[in-house]
């Protein structure tokens, strides 16, 4: 009995990811997926997502010139 | 030739770089996924149906994608950083490090994305710009801490690397 319970338990197991899975496969996750492309403001949107980052790409730089300083050499 | 540590030392850069990183790691995980106060685009595509939430959540991968990068460029300059005869690897100072880079992430990204471009706010609703002004307040706050933790402090020599007894 337990090990048919153990059986039943491992099943599920094993076969709830491939149910998971089967999801990414329906037609309105694709047309979803699809339609994430046709964005019309996309260059906006990536624009705007990477400005922070570039803005503060630019101070890592400059504390990276002021944290060392190229003009010397090793002591 | 090598770089030669200036009195703010070899550390502050790679510390400031893993604190942007991390704080964007904190505003992605905690904020838009685990809390679902907002996502990338929320403002501007509420994430009211299927593609739209898929469209959000596109975009903050997109947004973890630079957070990760910036991560991997302080790792990247802590392992040069590493190399300097003269380092002053003090933990508070790299602690303050990181804190300005959390907080500068912070008020930039606040700046930009809540207040210029208006991409999403950190609570969205009734109070939504007194949650934002909260988030660049915080910031602002990290970076003055961590200021005051990494700035050159009179009287207070540079701590140099142990060398190996001869």
């Amino acid at each position: 009995m337990n090990r048919l319970l153990a059986c039943a338990v491992l099943g599920t197991t094993l076969a709830a990811p491939s149910l998971a899975r089967a999801c990414p496969d329906c037609a309105s996750t694709i047309a979803a997926r699809a339609a994430l492309w046709d964005d019309p403001s996309f260059a906006f949107h990536l624009g705007a997502t990477t400005a922070p980052f570039v803005v503060l790409g630019a101070l890592v730089l400059a504390l990276h010139r002021l944290g060392t300083s190229s003009s010397s050499g090793d002591r | 030739m090598r770089a030669r540590p200036t009195r703010y030392g070899p550390y502050l850069a790679p510390g400031v770089a893993l604190g942007i990183g991390m704080g964007g790691f904190v505003d992605g995980i905690v904020l838009h996924q685990v809390a679902q106060w907002h996502n990338m685009l929320s403002a501007r595509i509420p994430p009211v149906d299927l593609v739209a939430m898929k469209t959000n959540m596109l975009w903050d991968g997109l947004f973890h994608v630079f957070a990760w990068l910036m991560t991997a460029i302080g790792i990247a300059l802590l392992f040069r950083a590493r190399g300097h005869a003269e380092s002053d690897r003090d933990t508070s100072r790299f602690v303050g490090a990181l804190a300005i880079g959390w907080g500068s992430f912070n008020v930039v990204e606040g700046v930009l994305d809540h207040h210029l471009l208006g991409l999403h706010h950190v609570h969205p609703g009734r109070d939504e710009l007194a949650w934002d002004l909260g988030f660049l307040a915080f910031g602002a706050l990290l970076v003055v801490v961590g200021y005051l933790l990494v700035r050159p402090r009179r009287g207070v020599a540079p701590r140099h690397r142990r060398t190996a007894p001869a």
